[in-house]
């Protein structure tokens, strides 16, 4: 129980590795996108909200196929893509990373646009009449005085992430080493004759990095709050 | 020298106030709602669209026919709030120091240092917000924005959300650094004592408009401002020096053109200027010199002015030397002493009279 086989190391390590560019990459997107919910007002903001929010309620499935359609190889975006980076998402460990980030958006904007909110909008006045720009501002002020928010955002999106399930297996498959991470893999055993214990060794595994997340997140919300 | 002419729709409010003021300090008065925090925000260059001029010290920060609108960054105004607004996530000195390394390097004329010592913020360096006292915390805010190295100073009623003794301490540094670094200030409140205190030019608000600019005094000092001055609060203000303390009775004497005055409560040295405002109700006026009287303050005087409305108090307004000085009694001792104008008269001033927001630096 305690010695890891390969498979298993190479589907844990595969499934960090989606949910790292996962949250890296839609982290950036997040804070921009949150900052403009909470301090401004511009037509279509009701529409964008609404947009955000979709993976949040629609099924997976839905969210994984429109991946597909939008970011296949033949898909407006995926062409575009690969004809002008070389970049190519569907079927690969990248395109579980994109899954997971867009599955996981919602609950990252969330997160940190309440952060944003609850912040003293004088504060930044006042930063501006001390010769702050505004750049100057956001980044000395307003994310700093957001970071539980974003540490939330962050967590919470890892976790979906290493939870994803449909979006992915709809869009880059179940390829063993490729895409297959923890619960396409859980599946993968369940699915097969003899497979359970091995299923039961991957869910101890997703509990424990579950437990470890939270417990990190938690750490490092004290820390900042402490200052 | 400011020159602020600025229209303003705010919702169903109208601002549109025009003035020139050339003071150390401008004290801008108001009631609530008469739009003192409008003002200020469009001197500053926050929220919202507006038409006119703000020129400071000859340098036009707004002007809208001339398409110049500098952002809050670049207009070099220290805004302090009525609310300290410390960034809480920064110690003392990196709140100190948030205006002062984004000020141009030749023009940092104002030293952190100095302005440690001058607010008594040394021992407070490397606190967080949370952990300071209301007052050490506004004492911050104002630092904070001197070493901003502003042409200006807005102060929107810094002393309102403190309790009464920090207000004293803080109005102390405010007048402290008033005298020590010639910063102009422009001092917003509802508050008559503290802009009496600090103020040598007054704006008067009211509905969206400034009513009434000139020295405090003068203003102060108009019958026909009354509704706006308020009829509690009228009394008259002056300058005067120290010339001696009696530490035996812990009592101060006090020299100006109409004679002098002996009054508590004053921490000052013989020869500073000390400014001290009367309200009209603590004045008594007599036809002889009383003797056998508990009030130590007896000055001859002459009458300017009476106003009498018909109710049951009338207002007199005196001349005692260069000082107008104004006297509210009722009516029946009007007449029963025959006051009129021209009229000499003594008046009774009780020592007791002057509390600690009555009296402050020059």
């Amino acid at each position: 129980m305690l010695s890891m086989s390969d498979t298993e190391l190479g589907i844990i390590v595969l499934s960090l590795k989606v949910a790292f560019f996962s949250v890296a990459l839609s982290l950036p997107v997040a804070i921009l996108v949150a900052h403009a919910l909470a301090r401004f007002d511009f037509p279509g903001k009701t529409l964008l909200d609404a947009v955000i929010h979709l993976p949040l309620v629609l099924p997976p499935v839905v969210v994984g196929f429109a991946l597909l359609l939008l970011f296949g190889k033949h898909g407006p975006i995926g062409a575009w893509l690969n004809e002008w980076f070389g970049i190519v998402v569907a079927f690969r460990w990248t395109g579980a990373a994109l899954a997971s980030a867009i599955m996981g958006f919602p609950l990252m904007v969330r997160a940190i646009r309440l952060s944003i909110s609850s912040i003293d909008v004088r504060l930044e006045t006042v930063a501006r009449t001390l010769g702050g720009s505004r750049i100057w501002v956001f980044l000395s002020i307003t994310l700093p005085l957001a970071l539980p928010g974003l540490i939330t955002g962050v967590l919470l999106s890892f976790a979906r992430s290493l939870g994803e399930f449909g979006a992915t297996i709809t869009f880059v498959s179940n390829i063993p080493g490729e895409t297959e991470t923890l619960p396409l893999a859980i599946y993968t055993f369940v699915q097969s004759p003899g497979g359970d214990a091995q299923a039961i060794r991957l869910s101890l595994i997703a509990v424990v990095l579950s437990i470890a997340a939270l417990i990190t997140s938690e750490w490092l919300t004290r820390r900042t709050s402490k200052s | 020298m400011i020159d602020v002419d600025i229209v303003q729709r705010l919702g169903t409010f109208d601002l549109a106030v025009s003035f020139k003021a050339e003071a150390p300090v401008v004290g801008l008065f108001g009631r609530s709602g008469s739009g003192k925090t409008s003002l200020v925000n469009a001197l500053a260059g926050v929220g919202g669209q507006r038409r006119g001029h703000v020129i400071v010290n000859g340098e036009t920060l707004f002007d809208d026919a001339r398409g110049i609108d500098l952002p809050p960054e670049r207009r070099r105004l220290g805004y302090v709030f009525q609310d300290d607004l410390l960034f809480p996530h920064m110690h003392v000195e990196a709140n100190l120091l948030y205006g002062f390394r984004r000020a141009v390097p030749s023009a940092r004329v104002i030293e952190p240092q100095h302005v440690i010592d001058l607010l008594g913020l040394g021992g407070l360096r490397r606190r967080y917000p949370g952990t300071l006292s209301g007052g050490e915390k506004q004492r911050v805010a104002i630092g904070r924005a001197l070493l901003a190295q502003p042409r200006l100073l807005l102060m929107d009623e810094p002393l309102a959300s403190l309790d009464i003794a920090r207000r004293d301490e803080v109005l102390r540094y405010i007048e402290l650094l008033r005298d020590d670094l010639r910063i102009p200030i422009v001092y917003v409140s509802h508050s008559i004592a503290e802009i009496t205190r600090l103020a040598d030019t007054i704006v008067l608000l009211a509905e969206g408009r400034a009513i009434a600019v000139g020295a405090v005094e003068e203003v102060m000092g108009r019958l026909d401002l009354r509704p706006q001055t308020g009829r509690y609060e009228a009394g008259s203000v002056f300058d005067t020096t120290v010339v001696a303390y009696d530490p035996k009775y812990a009592l101060t004497t006090l020299h100006f053109d109409g004679g002098e005055l002996i009054v508590p409560n004053v921490e000052a040295l013989a020869g500073e200027r000390v400014r001290v405002r009367i309200r009209a109700r603590d004045v008594s006026l007599a036809l002889h010199p009383p003797t056998g009287l508990s009030i130590v303050n007896v000055l001859p005087g002459t009458i300017t002015a009476i106003d009498d409305e018909g109710g049951p108090i009338v207002e007199v307004q005196l001349r005692l030397g260069n000082v107008s000085l104004r006297a509210r009694i009722t009516r029946r001792s009007r007449v029963e002493l025959g006051l009129a104008e021209n009229r000499e008269v003594y008046t009774l001033i009780k020592a007791v009279s002057f509390d600690r927001r009555s009296v402050g630096y020059a």
